[in-house]
């Protein structure tokens, strides 16, 4: 009995370290394996809910795209010039000139103004519109259109891209229409 | 043998992680699936409706060759002389009706439809949608004709 008993304590003693390690080993096993996981969770989760502001921004940029894609439809050889950022609605406090495909798209084919039946002032006056170019190789035209406001007193910017290709001007004209 | 307590052995451990990890995963598959349903949530959330007008208006004008405003909406006239899509305004309700005839629903609880050409561009059409929850943001925005271009 007393044989059982002395040799019982050194495998415990040689058992409690080991267990300690397969623990471990069991935990880095788990980790590791929730990982896959974690990702999933991740990927499945709905897309970041946009504000409503960035929302319409969002729509603001495509408006000036799909008006660069109109014109340039119509006059193959327009190409958009660089801009500041300017307002895209007009207002009384404000001696800004609005951005060039804002202008005159009104329903009475004026600016947007206060008095606007559609309501729409009030919710794009906080925007502005600005216009980046770039002459890239391959006789390509690069156009970003950022659509900036205030959010907290931090100035966010929604940004939109299209290469347009540069069609010859044999005919004299420079492209630029505005 | 005198059954240690206190202590897992490590087919335990091995066991007690396989059934977390079948836990985790029946988790991620659940929220995946709600994830799934969030088209069902268009009353909810009024730019799930306007996404669903960008993206047919999008289809619509990649192939369309000519705009013509009618009245409560508007068709996009394809190659043939044909209306490939007409947009109406029914009921405070936005449809879209194509060559099956059949309406679909694209977004509701509208208190105003506008649909205009470009003063410069009649390929442009400038598209604004005023929901009857005033504290809903407006839609504005423009689609431009590709006539099957790109």
């Amino acid at each position: 009995m007393e044989n059982h008993i002395d040799s019982a304590a050194p495998q415990s003693k040689h058992k409690q370290p080991a267990n300690i390690l397969e623990l471990l080993l069991a935990l880095a096993i788990l980790s590791v394996s929730m990982y896959p996981l974690v990702y999933i969770f991740r990927i499945s989760q709905a897309p970041r809910q946009k504000t409503q502001t960035e929302y319409l921004a969002t729509l603001l940029a495509h408006h000036v795209i799909e008006t660069i894609v109109a014109r340039k439809s119509v006059n193959p050889a327009f190409l958009p010039f660089m801009s500041e950022a300017e307002p895209v609605v007009q207002s009384s406090d404000s001696v800004a000139p609005v951005s060039h495909y804002f202008r005159n798209i009104g329903v009475d084919g004026e600016n947007i103004t206060e008095n606007d039946p559609n309501q729409l002032f009030w919710h794009l006056k906080q925007f502005k519109c600005q216009i980046d170019t770039y002459y890239l190789e391959g006789a390509l035209y690069k156009v970003i259109v950022y659509i900036s406001y205030l959010n907290e007193g931090r100035k966010m910017r929604v940004f939109f891209e299209r290469l347009l290709p540069q069609t010859d001007n044999s005919d004299g004209d420079n492209g630029e229409e505005f | 043998m005198k059954r240690r307590r206190g202590e897992l052995s490590f087919d335990g451990i091995i066991t007690l992680a396989f059934i977390t990890v079948m836990v985790a995963t029946g988790l991620a598959i659940l929220q995946f699936h709600l994830s799934r349903q969030i088209e069902q949530r268009i009353d909810h959330d009024v730019t799930l409706g306007y996404n669903l007008v960008l993206q047919n208006m999008r289809q619509d004008t990649r192939i369309g060759r000519r705009f013509e405003i009618i009245e409560n909406g508007v068709a996009i006239i394809g190659a043939n002389e044909k209306p490939t899509a007409v947009y109406r305004l029914i009921d405070k309700a936005l449809y879209r009706f194509d060559n099956s005839d059949k309406g679909q629903l694209i977004i509701n609880k509208l208190e105003k439809v506008s649909f205009r050409l470009h003063p410069e561009l009649k390929n442009l059409l400038l598209v604004t949608l005023l929901p009857e929850d005033s504290m809903q943001l407006p839609f504005f925005t423009s689609f431009a004709l590709r006539g099957g271009k790109s």
